[in-house]
């Protein structure tokens, strides 16, 4: 049972592992490097790993599932890279423009009007949902 | 003060499970984030049940409504840096 195979799908799925904790926390601590060459090098050496091991002569269903796992997650997180880029539309506000009125609910259903933020300086963010 | 894709509940939940504190707008339509110009043209990556996604961006407003300073990365896995944004704070306000 405990052939190559499985012991090469398991040094990928810890790769994956270790990897994706190291990066994510770094997201967390607003802190990704901008080279990110070491993350991509292992996540790739994961997903070929992973390959290796699923389609090697020795496979078995352990080192199938390690394989499959170290695969899709390791394909998953470099689509996702891949994929980063934000489609900046021509219109977007930019330093020196006045911003445009606005109103929107908060949490508990009231209404907000961006007219109650004149005479007060504001730091305003974007950002995504948690979905 | 936020504007963000979550409906009123979830903006409650996560000011509770997160320690949020301040203005927290609700806009699952993207209704605010279009008049602002910031929605995500990459439509690769949108999400199930939503028209779209903002793109992450810290804007400082004077207090004639005007904008001073603007973060925003080209790359969606970035955010604006706490300390970055501190100094600009500093420098604008």
């Amino acid at each position: 049972m405990l052939t190559i195979a499985t012991d090469i799908a398991a040094l990928a799925v810890v790769l994956l592992v270790l990897t994706t904790m190291v990066w994510f926390k770094r997201v967390g601590r607003v802190a990704i490097p901008d080279n990110r060459f070491v993350f991509l090098l292992l996540w790739w050496l994961a997903v070929l790993l992973g390959a290796a091991s699923f389609f090697s002569s020795q496979a078995n269903w352990l080192s199938g599932i390690y394989g499959a796992l170290a695969i899709l997650g390791g394909g998953t997180l470099l689509a996702l890279y891949a994929l980063r880029k934000q489609g900046v539309g021509e219109e977007a506000i930019s330093v020196g423009e006045a911003i445009p009125h606005f109103s929107a609910v908060d949490e508990e259903g009231v209404i907000f009007d961006s007219l109650a933020m004149a005479g007060s300086p504001v730091l305003l963010k974007f950002f995504r949902g948690h979905w | 003060m936020a504007v963000c894709t979550d409906t009123p509940e979830q903006i409650a939940n996560g000011r509770k499970k997160h320690g949020l504190t301040g203005t927290f707008l609700a806009d699952p339509k993207l209704e605010v984030t279009d008049l602002f110009g910031l929605r995500n043209l990459n439509t690769a990556l949108r999400p199930p049940g939503l028209p779209g996604l903002p793109i992450p961006t810290t804007l400082l407003i004077d207090s004639e409504g005007i904008v001073r300073w603007k973060d925003q990365s080209a790359d969606y896995m970035q955010r604006s840096n706490p300390d970055y944004v501190r100094a600009a704070l500093n420098e604008y306000f």
